[in-house]
């Protein structure tokens, strides 16, 4: 080995000796990192959103340009019928109703926040949603899918982003309950929005079977919507995923306190109360009748 | 050719186009001396608060960046 090769190796050396020192700092200080990482990007997330969510004319155009000539067909069909106000108010009122499902939640409040990437635009399996820390947003707060559905917890949070780590990460293990067996068991996250529970061959699993996450306070996540049984095997599989896909997810709502993991006493409450809910449907006031109602008194004895 | 390389790359890992990141990344590894590419997977890694569990891509950029400075000698036509 000639002496430019031992300087070669020398200077490898002493770089790799210096990058794993900053990556183990950075794994015994993550917020400082996450900081700098913040300050570092600024101008890559200060591009991204002018892109994907400014106002401006070029972007605009940008943004449109592809997604108008696949519907320049259904544009010109759209004007020609006169239903372009009527879809535009019907679309409003969607959104409008899913953002008040968001909120309107059993007691605890609740953030809404809109999906700005997904895993499929992220190098990690990650959500980032357009509210940070200066909208309230807290590390490891729950978040949520529509009322009640879990669907991860709160990881990074910057000043006007944060990202949310995602349930169904491959690998990420939770303890779950299934309605149904009426069993605790843990399922392990498959990638793709997409959990699997592993239970013996004997258990009751049916597609179907409702699946509660109990270290979140009111958290589904899913029902099993495929169940693998070779009865060569000791073990089934059930597949489980929520009712919209991640790919869909336009609206979450973040929890405002950080997740606490619960004793196995208060994870059993949890499902009881769970459990007794699960008949009760949400009904507005004016459509329920009940004995708080105003209504005119009737009778049913016959006038003479 | 190198910053653009660099920055192509980085836009790449950022938006998730692996098929685009990762030829476009070996072929940097190949032509360059890439000690710049761990600093800027341990920056990608902090924005995207991956220092709270594990920071992979710091760690696959170190190791790739050893790994071809060690192989890449066998590799190449002339002596760099």
């Amino acid at each position: 080995m000639n002496s430019r090769q031992v300087s070669r190796t020398k200077i490898l050396v002493r770089y790799v000796v210096i990058v794993a020192g900053i990556i183990i700092l950075g794994l015994a200080v993550p917020k400082v990192f996450s900081f700098i990482g913040e300050v570092a990007l600024s101008p890559y997330h200060t591009a991204r959103q002018w892109v994907l969510n400014s106002g401006s004319s070029l972007p605009q155009y940008l943004r449109d340009r592809s997604v108008l000539i696949e519907q320049i067909e259904d544009l010109k069909k759209e004007v020609a019928t006169e239903k372009g106000t009527e879809l535009s108010m019907r679309k409003l009122i969607n959104e409008n109703a899913s953002l008040r499902e968001l909120l309107a939640t059993d007691g605890s409040d609740r953030i809404a926040a809109r999906v700005i990437a997904r895993p499929n635009s992220l190098p990690y399996d990650l959500i980032q949603i357009d509210q940070g820390s200066k909208d309230g947003i807290v590390r490891l707060a729950p978040v949520f899918l529509g009322r009640d559905q879990v669907i991860g917890y709160i990881t990074h949070v910057s000043r006007e982003y944060s990202f949310v780590q995602l349930v169904t990460t491959p690998g990420f293990a939770s303890t779950v309950f299934i309605v149904g067996p009426d069993i605790y068991t843990n399922a392990e996250g498959m990638g793709g929005g997409v959990m699997r529970v592993r239970v013996p061959q004997g258990v009751s699993l049916k597609k179907g079977n409702l699946v509660l996450l109990p270290a979140v306070n009111s958290g589904v996540y899913g029902e099993i919507i495929s169940v693998e049984a070779i009865p060569t095997q000791p073990q089934q599989y059930g597949y489980l995923s929520p009712n919209i896909p991640l790919q869909s997810m336009r609206y979450v709502a973040v929890g405002t306190e950080p997740i606490v993991t619960p004793t196995f006493e208060e994870v059993q409450n949890v499902i009881t109360s769970k459990l007794e809910s699960l008949f009760v449907v949400v009904v507005p006031e004016d459509q329920l009748v009940d004995e708080t109602s105003t209504s005119s008194a009737t009778s049913t004895e016959e006038n003479e | 050719m190198r910053l653009i390389s660099l920055i192509f790359i980085t836009g790449a890992v950022l938006t998730g186009f692996w098929w685009c990141a990762l030829p476009a990344y070996f072929t940097h590894l190949y032509v360059y001396r890439a000690f710049e590419i761990p600093i800027i997977a341990l920056l990608v890694d902090a924005y995207f608060g991956a220092f709270y569990t594990f920071p992979y891509l710091s760690v696959v950029a170190l190791v790739s960046v050893v790994l071809f400075e060690i192989f890449k000698p066998r590799l190449l036509f002339y002596e760099v």
